[in-house]
């Protein structure tokens, strides 16, 4: 009996300290700027390379932008593609059909 | 899926200032297609963040409160981007923000970005409301001059759409144009000044106040758009401002300079200001008055309010009388009644009318227009020249009755040996006086007689008529008998009568009526002790009477001493009597007496009355206060003092007038 509320001491403990420890992550701000925040998150989540991300940066300083700006809209990418000039068509292209194109997922049968 | 969407879907993913930011960078930079699903995503987020709002959890334990800034973040970045929004984005951003863009407006002014600073302005200029407009005071003096140019048309702008705005609004205008008024000294914008003039008509309180100050920079600059201008509505403005201890001089240079005929109509059509005397002097000083009024042929086509104003122009201004009769006669002569009331009313008061005038009130009196045509025929009334005798016998067969009875009593003035007609005692007072004069005992033994028998109400005019001719002592007796009588309207006209009298007879006879059965009797009683002796103990305990009329003649006549502090708790008590009548009373007292101090009471009786006849009363009572309140107002501006004393009281009641 005793064995079984040390156990459950410790369990209740460690749930009470991950719920701090979860809201004390969530309540804090971010240390990054929101919008480097929101472009390194996306970036992550598009699984672009730190190449891509490097161009992204380069071409958003070219028309005094953030990076998440071109992320998100395709009209300002193409725009500061023509206004910077030194991107290669290879690297542009990799970085259209991984953001702005329409992905098609492939059938599971191919995946097994 | 466009891929937009995609990406759009993975910014909501993240945590709510990182998205904003996203979201405010990307509208920063997209064009029109993206933009607006960009500005969509973002009011999405500002409609469903809903500011200070308490999440409370089942047990209390996890509620918390939302910051202000997590609340206004997506509407800060929308309102930033304003001139990127379409006109759909921008009203539902506006709509969603409601009192918040308050705060987030204070937050763009103090940006260190430009741009949104101008696109503060901007948005105060295109949704004026309470919250947006107070920010332009800040912008106005703001350390660009971009910013401040914005503001200033920003300022223009609301002043014209100021009939639009809601009283709220209104106030906040009125609070800024005398905020920017202040610091005029700092922008420098004539904008301003503008937006100022275009309020003359009507400043409100904050206004008013910068208005009187003397030392303020900006008020030279109004004097000087105030000569220049050459708009009907500062020529409207400078009537009003011929009051003003400020800005009197240059309106009046202002109506020197009317040159053109809307001009001319917009200030003349402004007449009621001229009322006020310091007005009306002031305009006297005018110089080249002449070159005001419009020529003959221009009266014709002149509306009714323009028309009035030439009258009032004419009398306060000086001119060689033949030419104010000329200008009152045109009028005098036209087919507007208001206009020609007005002219003949002033042909009237004319201390010696030349031929031209006397023509006009001739023809005005046989016109079949009732008032104008009495108002005519009553100036003729004195005159003594042959022609206008001749034109008072003929209009004694004038279709108008009130003429002929006029024409009449003019005939008898002049010629004495005429009968007096029937059921009139003496004729009026004037004739009756003549007779005292030439036989005094003889008219006080008619007088006598008459009091004595007869019908009633032949009785009671005699016994008016004795009052008036001062001979009440000498009809004591007739009096004192007629309180016998059985009729109480007579009764009630025998003690009102006796008030005047000294005697012990008379006061023990009015003392004994105070207790009398008709009400009419017993108030009147009481109206005459008051008369004799307001602080009389049955004066005092007639306060308290269950007869509505008698308490209500008590406390007026306690009122009237001004000395009795209870009286104003005794007529409070008695306008929140259960009793209709009583209130009915109260009101009557209320009004008679000019109780504006009583004014929150009689509005909130006025709010949950039921009864018809004391709302009835009540609004006349409320009207005829706002009245006093009025004049009294316009006595504050005319000493220059700038408080507006009345102005609670005068809220309270306008809504029941």
């Amino acid at each position: 009996m005793s064995g079984l509320l040390i156990f459950g001491g410790i369990a209740l403990g460690a749930l009470t300290l991950a719920w701090a420890v979860t809201w004390w992550v969530w309540r804090s701000p971010p240390a990054l700027e929101p919008h480097e925040y929101a472009f390194r998150a996306i970036a992550r989540r598009l699984r672009l390379t730190n190449r891509q991300k490097a161009i992204f940066r380069r071409l958003a300083r070219s028309i005094d932008a953030d990076p998440i700006a071109l992320l998100i809209c395709h009209e300002a990418f193409i725009k500061a593609l023509r206004r910077e000039g030194s991107v290669s068509e290879n690297d542009a292209q990799a970085i259209e059909s991984r953001v702005f194109k329409k992905r098609r997922r492939l059938p599971r049968v191919f995946l097994a | 899926m466009p891929a937009l969407d995609v990406r759009l879907r993975l910014v909501r993913k993240l945590p709510q200032p990182a998205q904003v930011a996203a979201l405010e960078s990307a509208l920063a930079v997209a064009g029109s297609t993206e933009g607006s699903e960009i500005a969509l995503q973002l009011l999405d987020i500002a409609a469903t963040e809903k500011p200070f709002l308490t999440v409370t959890g089942a047990t209390g334990l996890f509620s918390r409160r939302r910051k202000p800034a997590q609340a206004i973040r997506p509407l800060l970045a929308l309102l930033r981007a304003w001139s990127i929004l379409g006109e759909d984005e921008r009203a539902a951003a506006v709509a969603i923000a409601g009192r918040n863009i308050a705060a987030v407006l204070e937050m763009m002014a103090d940006d260190r970005n430009l741009a949104h600073r101008l696109a503060a302005a901007t948005i105060a200029a295109s949704h004026p409301s309470a919250e947006t407009i107070p920010i332009l005071a800040r912008l106005i003096i703001d350390s660009d001059d971009d910013v401040r140019s914005a503001a200033e048309a920003a300022i223009e702008r609301i002043s014209h759409a100021r009939a639009s705005l809601d009283p709220h609004a209104i106030d906040a205008f009125d609070r800024l144009l005398a905020d920017a008024g202040r610091t005029f000294a700092d922008h420098r914008k004539p904008g301003v000044i503008s937006a100022i003039a275009s309020q003359l008509d009507r400043p409100g309180p904050r206004l008013s106040q910068w208005l009187l100050d003397e030392h303020q920079t900006g008020l030279l600059a109004l004097r000087g758009l105030l000569r220049r201008d050459q708009t009907p509505r500062t020529a409207q403005a400078a009537i009003g401002l011929l009051n003003h201890p400020t800005l009197q001089g240059a309106a009046r240079t202002r109506l020197e300079n009317l040159t053109t005929p809307q001009s001319r109509n917009a200030a003349l059509s402004r007449w009621p200001a001229l009322l006020i005397p310091v007005g009306a002097r002031s305009l006297a000083t005018m110089r080249r008055p002449d070159d005001v009024f419009p020529n003959d042929n221009e009266i014709a086509e002149l509306d009714t309010e323009t028309r009035i104003g030439v009258c009032v122009w004419a009398t306060a201004m000086r001119l060689r009388p033949a030419d104010r009769a000329h200008r009152l006669t045109r009028i005098a002569l036209a087919d507007d009644d208001r206009s020609a009331l007005a002219a003949v009313r002033r042909l009237a008061a004319l201390p010696r009318p030349d031929a031209e005038a006397r023509n006009a009130l001739f023809q005005a009196s046989s016109v079949e227009r009732a008032p104008l045509a009495q108002l005519a025929a009553s100036a003729l009334i004195d005159d003594r020249s042959p022609a206008a005798r001749t034109w008072m016998q003929g209009l004694e067969s004038s279709p108008c009755r009130g003429v002929r009875a006029i024409a009449e009593r003019s005939t008898r003035r002049f010629n004495p040996w005429i009968p007096v007609t029937e059921g009139d005692p003496l004729g009026d007072a004037f004739e009756a006086r003549r007779a005292l004069k030439n036989d005094r005992d003889a008219t006080i033994e008619r007088v006598r007689e008459l009091i004595r028998r007869g019908e009633s109400g032949a009785r009671i005019r005699a016994m008016r008529l004795a009052w008036r001719l001062r001979i009440d002592p000498d009809v004591e007796l007739e009096l004192l008998k007629a309180l016998t009588e059985d009729d109480p309207r007579i009764v009630a006209s025998a003690v009102l009568m006796l008030r005047r009298l000294p005697t012990s007879a008379a006061h023990s006879a009015l003392l004994a009526c105070v207790d009398h059965a008709d009400p009419r009797v017993a108030a009147n009683a009481i109206e005459a002790l008051a008369w004799r002796a307001p602080a009389h103990p049955r004066v005092l305990l007639a306060s308290d009477h269950p007869i509505a009329r008698t308490r209500a003649n008590a406390i007026r006549a306690r009122l009237t001493t001004k000395t009795d502090r209870d009286a104003t708790r005794g007529l409070q008590a008695m306008l929140e009597d259960d009793r209709p009548e009583h209130r009915v009373s109260a009101l009557w007292v209320a009004q008679r007496t000019g109780q504006t101090g009583l004014s929150r009471v009689i509005a909130r009786l006025l709010k949950g009355e039921t009864d018809e006849r004391v709302s009835v009363r009540g609004k006349r009572c409320a009207r005829a206060l706002l009245a006093q309140l009025r004049v009294r107002e316009n006595a504050v501006i005319e000493r220059h003092d700038p408080e507006p004393a009345t102005g609670r009281r005068f809220d309270r009641l306008e809504e029941w007038k």
